[in-house]
């Protein structure tokens, strides 16, 4: 375990070498904070509630977790340092959740970031701390699903550009039925299944302050298997 | 085949196992419903009395909202239908399969605006006055429950209430023609015969048909015109309501009695007079008949009224001013009315199921009742009182609403020197007869609070009478459900603040308008501070640690190297 969060720290500090962390801090909370406040009509509503906020956390991830992880392989591989990372005494295992963990605790970061809101809407109202904190346990876990699926597509690509793109894509598809199913003629199976895989609203659930053992294995689950298949495909590439 | 191979074709194997294990593990996962709500109050925590009508469902449940997607001018409703659709998540959540849920814009669906007024669910018109005028808005919030064959609707769903409501429906769904049956007993003129394809209308004397209409949703509401002791009330109804009993005879009294000897549950509103509202109050004194079957439990009901300082005010006397243009502007004046007492806080039962979760009761010309112990040893409990600071008035008082009688009536209800608390409603429990299975007598001196005009507009007397009737048909599950709110969480009003800063309403009306249009200011410029404060503080703390960072690296490599030392 110490072997894992040396890998992490390492991971989460050469993030602040270049812009791409900074990007990611000030990204997520300026534009949950744009939505929420400017556009997204929280005055006008009068209520103490941040069910708005959480809504866009799905969205955002989408666009920022592929940003996190592409590098985290492909610009090894790009640069041929993945095969001095081999060559340490570090198991596949060890590599894999040293570099999931580095990219949550940025994750972490940035939504540590976003406080200000809740505490804002605290001030001005008697905010229900219950929903905040199922909210953010989500995010957590909805962003380390995300960050897994990310780092699984860096793992198979050698281009960041393209692992972020194709991060975009699937994330979007696990987001997004939910929210084109009314305008998208499907079957009532076929639409029971697209709901049964869709983060987005799992995650809904976990902000609205009830935690379901169904969501919370759907998300460990997810982030178990992209891991894996991760760890599959740098365990064969390491002996090749 | 090559090592290479071999190893992709293990890892792909792996890969499908992999997939079909975590598949097979979050699927089976759904099947466990164990859920923590984090929320203060519980609100996803549907009650058992509804989870377990969830999970006794034996097919499809099918919920259809009729929700419009938009409502501009109404964003302050968008919570609570947040909360509605949330709420039904759960009930989604709870009946897995044997439940979906199907929501339709009649805005936009024709189709569904069709369905929506057949079935009599009909849209609300919001005015929304805040942008460019006055424009008026629809807003949709029913809901439909089908199952096997039957449907129940609730035409709009109001949030607080929407857990009693769905469980209503769903348990009359769920009974289908087992519903319970209650029997009413009154002086009121039975309905026409119904006639195929024309509307029944009640008669104006029917006093209790909005009573009727509210148990109805749950029971099966029968009148019984005639009861004696050759003809005695059946022992399939789950509760008997005996309404303003008038003119009772030895008979009918002797039924009633054996009901109650037999384990029978009922409901008596007695009150001493008939008011005629729309002849000056007018009184009739009533002779209830039933003054020995209650004294025979040990209750009486007097005939004084009622005088409460906890009260509600009513329109006295109308002041009539001069409008901007001259128009004359009627204002209605309020005073207190001590003989509408307002029971609440220690006014209501906190022991009882009934009255524990209700914040007030209204009582309109309430008579004291008074309950002493007799041989047949009952469990009394009282369920309304008074404040402490209640009076006995006269029954010969004149009852009339107007600014002089208020002020006989307060006039003599200071003269009396005996203040104290009456009780207004009480529940006897037990044997009414040696040996026989346990009864219910619950009576309340007061018919008017559950008579139409008071229905209409006073909710908390529906919830009591829901209340009571459930408790008297031994289905106490809902009440609780019934009494469940939600708190309101607003924002702090910053207009309101700058409002009363700047030194509230002038004199003048255009000082006010002045104030009105700087509080506004003041508000947007606070709101605008909030958002845009949100949205640049991070960057602007990040960009500090940033710069903090880079020039700490700088040092850092500026540094000449010394062997064995800090790099």
């Amino acid at each position: 375990m110490r072997r894992v969060l040396l890998l992490a720290r390492r991971e989460c500090a050469s993030a602040f070498d270049s812009p791409i962390a900074y990007v990611v801090l000030a990204t997520l909370p300026v534009l949950t904070a744009l939505f929420f406040f400017v556009l997204g009509g929280f005055f006008a509503g009068g209520t103490a509630d941040l069910r708005a906020f959480f809504a866009l956390l799905p969205l955002v991830l989408i666009l920022i977790a592929p940003a996190i992880t592409m590098r985290m392989w492909a610009e090894e591989r790009r640069s041929g340092t993945e095969e001095l990372l081999f060559s340490y005494p570090f198991r596949v295992c060890e590599l894999v959740l040293g570099k999931w963990l580095g990219a949550v605790a940025l994750l972490a970061l940035a939504l540590l970031a976003t406080a200000l809101v809740p505490l804002t809407v605290f001030w001005l109202g008697p905010l229900d701390w219950g929903p905040v904190i199922g909210g953010y346990l989500g995010a957590l876990l909805l962003g380390g699903a995300c960050l897994a699926a990310g780092l699984f597509l860096s793992a198979v690509t050698a281009n960041q550009i393209v692992a972020w793109l194709l991060g975009v894509l699937l994330l979007a598809a696990l987001n997004l039925p939910s929210l084109l199913l009314p305008f998208v003629p499907v079957s009532s199976g076929a639409a029971r299944v697209l709901l049964a895989v869709d983060q987005r609203e799992r995650f809904q659930g976990l902000a609205r302050g009830v935690l379901a053992f169904g969501d919370l294995v759907y998300f460990v689950g997810f982030t178990a298997l992209f891991l894996c298949l991760m760890g599959l495909v740098l365990e064969n590439r390491r002996f090749r | 085949m090559s090592r290479v191979k071999i190893a992709q074709r293990q890892a792909a194997w792996s890969a499908f196992l992999l997939i079909g294990i975590t598949f097979l593990t979050v699927g089976l996962a759904q099947k466990l419903r164990w859920r923590l709500d984090l929320t203060s109050e519980s609100l996803y925590t549907l009650s058992p009395a509804l989870v377990e009508m969830l999970e006794s469902l034996e097919d499809r449940l099918q919920i259809k909202l009729y929700f419009n997607r938009d409502v501009e001018g109404a964003e302050h409703l968008l919570q609570q239908r947040l909360s509605i659709q949330d709420r039904l998540a759960e009930i989604a959540a709870i009946g897995g399969d044997l439940v979906s849920i199907e929501t339709v814009d009649p805005t936009t669906d024709l189709l569904a605006a069709r369905d929506a007024e057949h079935l009599g669910i009909e849209a609300v018109t919001i005015t929304d006055a805040r942008i460019g005028g006055v424009s008026l808005e629809k807003l949709y919030q029913g809901l439909e429950l089908r199952y096997l064959d039957r449907s129940e609707l609730i035409p709009f769903v109001v949030p607080d209430e929407f857990e009693f409501a769905f469980a209503s429906r769903l348990a009359a769904l769920l009974q289908g023609d087992r519903r319970p049956v209650l029997g009413f007993f009154s002086r009121e003129p039975l309905l026409a015969p119904p006639v195929p394809g024309v509307d029944q209308m009640a008669s104006p004397d029917r006093i209790f048909e909005e009573f009727r209409e509210i148990l109805a949703g749950r029971y099966a509401v029968r009148d019984l015109s005639s009861i004696g002791v050759s003809n005695p009330i059946p022992d399939d109804l789950a509760a008997v309501v005996v309404g303003r009993p008038e003119r009772v005879s030895v008979d009918e009294s002797a039924a009633l009695q054996v009901y109650l000897e037999r384990g029978g549950r009922i409901l008596m509103l007695v009150d001493h007079e008939k008011v005629n509202q729309s002849m000056a109050f007018a009184t009739e004194a009533i002779d209830t008949g039933v003054t020995n079957l209650l004294d025979r439990y040990g209750v009486t009901v007097l005939s004084h009224f009622v005088w409460d300082p906890e009260c509600r005010s009513v329109p006295v006397d109308v002041q009539v001013v001069q409008g901007p243009n001259g128009e004359p502007i009627r204002n209605p004046i309020y005073a207190p009315y001590g003989l509408w007492a307002v029971a609440r806080g220690n006014g209501l039962s906190a022991t009882h199921v009934v009255t524990a979760q209700l914040d007030e009761a209204d009582l309109i010309w309430a008579h004291p009742v008074v309950y002493r112990q007799t041989d047949l040893a009952l469990e009394a409990e009282i369920l309304l009182r008074s404040s402490a600071q209640a009076r006995a008035l006269s029954p010969e008082i004149r009852l009339d609403i107007s600014r002089s009688n208020v002020q006989l009536i307060d006039a003599q209800a200071a003269r009396q020197k005996n203040v104290q608390a009456f009780d207004l409603a009480v529940a006897l429990r037990g044997s009414f007869a040696e040996g026989a299975p346990e009864g219910v007598l619950v009576v309340i001196g007061d018919t008017d609070l559950f008579q139409n005009p008071t229905l209409q507009v006073a909710a908390s007397n529906r919830k009591l009478a829901q209340n009571l009737i459930d408790w008297l048909a031994s289905d106490e599950s809902l009440i609780t459900l019934r009494t469940r709110g939600r708190t309101l969480r607003p924002l702090r009003d910053f207009y309101a603040e700058a409002f009363l800063m700047a030194g509230g309403v002038a004199e003048t009306e255009a000082e006010t308008r002045e104030r009105d249009k700087l509080a506004r200011q003041a508000r947007d410029r606070m709101e605008r501070w909030i958002a845009w404060g949100n949205v640049c503080l991070p960057p602007i703390l990040l960009l500090i640690a940033a710069v903090a960072h880079v020039s700490r690296r700088r040092v850092l490599a500026a540094r000449p190297y010394q062997s064995g030392g800090e790099c």
